[in-house]
């Protein structure tokens, strides 16, 4: 049998390498996934602890986690398609235009082509 | 026996979590991520909720990376413009990751008692599934509400992108 603590602390090794992902790896792509890495470190946890006091809550809060994540990452991926299509960006420093600028850019770009 | 292939396991998605951190190219990030949830949904396997682990490996190993791998494919993602996609460098690293957890799924299926897995627990899906539609009724609309939100928001942005 397995202690909690060793679950939580895979766990938490888990959130803090998809958090070093989002922090370290500008990519939006890489982003994204560091956000994955840290959506499976919670739901590690939840299981963890679901399983530790018999209760099937843990589970449930698992598949719902999954559905969230599936319906952020649907709308995020094409939204990263939407920016490398529009403004050819590939990192998150690369969006740091304001609306109107992006709007005057988008209009220029109508015209010439 | 049950204690090593669970640490095992945990360190295989540790390691595949820490690759994604050094790695350039997304493909195989990418890769190392797929690694990384299979060694979670052999993790939920031991922790006794074979569930959760099937519903693991088919809507984020399955589903959800097909979506990152499709994406990165439109985008055609290159370290250098011009240079060629220097691709067949980076299986081994994956490759030698799943193998072990290939294994490590033998070693567990070709144990003779299923409770000899040393698991103390294991909650059927039935229990989850009683959970699920008993007292989580209304949490299964909301969360059917928010896809349905998630698919009219991504058919909109991607009509809007083409137009």
């Amino acid at each position: 049998m397995i202690p909690l603590t060793h679950s939580l602390v895979i766990a938490a090794l888990l959130f803090t390498l998809g958090l070093a992902v989002v922090l370290l790896r500008r990519e939006l792509l890489f982003v994204l996934m560091g956000l994955e890495l840290m959506f499976n470190g919670v739901a590690l946890t939840a299981v963890a602890a679901g399983q530790h006091w018999g209760n099937a809550d843990g589970q449930v809060l698992t598949i719902f986690l999954m559905a969230v994540t599936a319906a952020e990452l649907v709308v995020a991926l094409i939204l990263v398609w939407l920016a490398f299509q529009h403004f050819g960006a590939v990192r998150v420093d690369e969006l740091s235009r304001l609306r109107e600028d992006a709007k005057l850019k988008g209009n220029a770009r109508g015209d010439t082509s | 026996m049950y204690e090593v292939i669970f640490y095992l396991t945990a360190a295989i998605a540790v390691i595949a979590a820490g690759a994604i951190v050094v790695l350039r190219h997304p493909v195989h990030a990418a890769l190392y991520l797929i690694v990384a949830l299979l060694a979670l949904a052999l993790l939920f396997f031991l922790l006794g909720a074979p569930l959760v682990a099937a519903l693991q490996v088919m809507l984020y190993a399955g589903a959800i990376m097909v979506l990152f791998l499709f994406l990165m494919m439109v985008m055609n993602l290159r370290p250098q413009p011009g240079r060629p996609l220097s691709l067949p460098v980076g299986w081994q690293g994956p490759a030698l990751l799943s193998l072990l957890l290939w294994l490590e799924i033998f070693l567990l299926l070709g144990r003779a008692s299923p409770d000899d897995a040393g698991s103390a627990m294991v909650i059927e899906p039935r229990a989850v599934g009683m959970a699920l539609f008993g007292p989580y009724l209304v949490v299964v609309e909301a969360a059917a509400i928010l896809l349905l939100a998630a698919l009219v928001g991504a058919l909109y942005l991607s009509r809007r992108g083409r137009a």
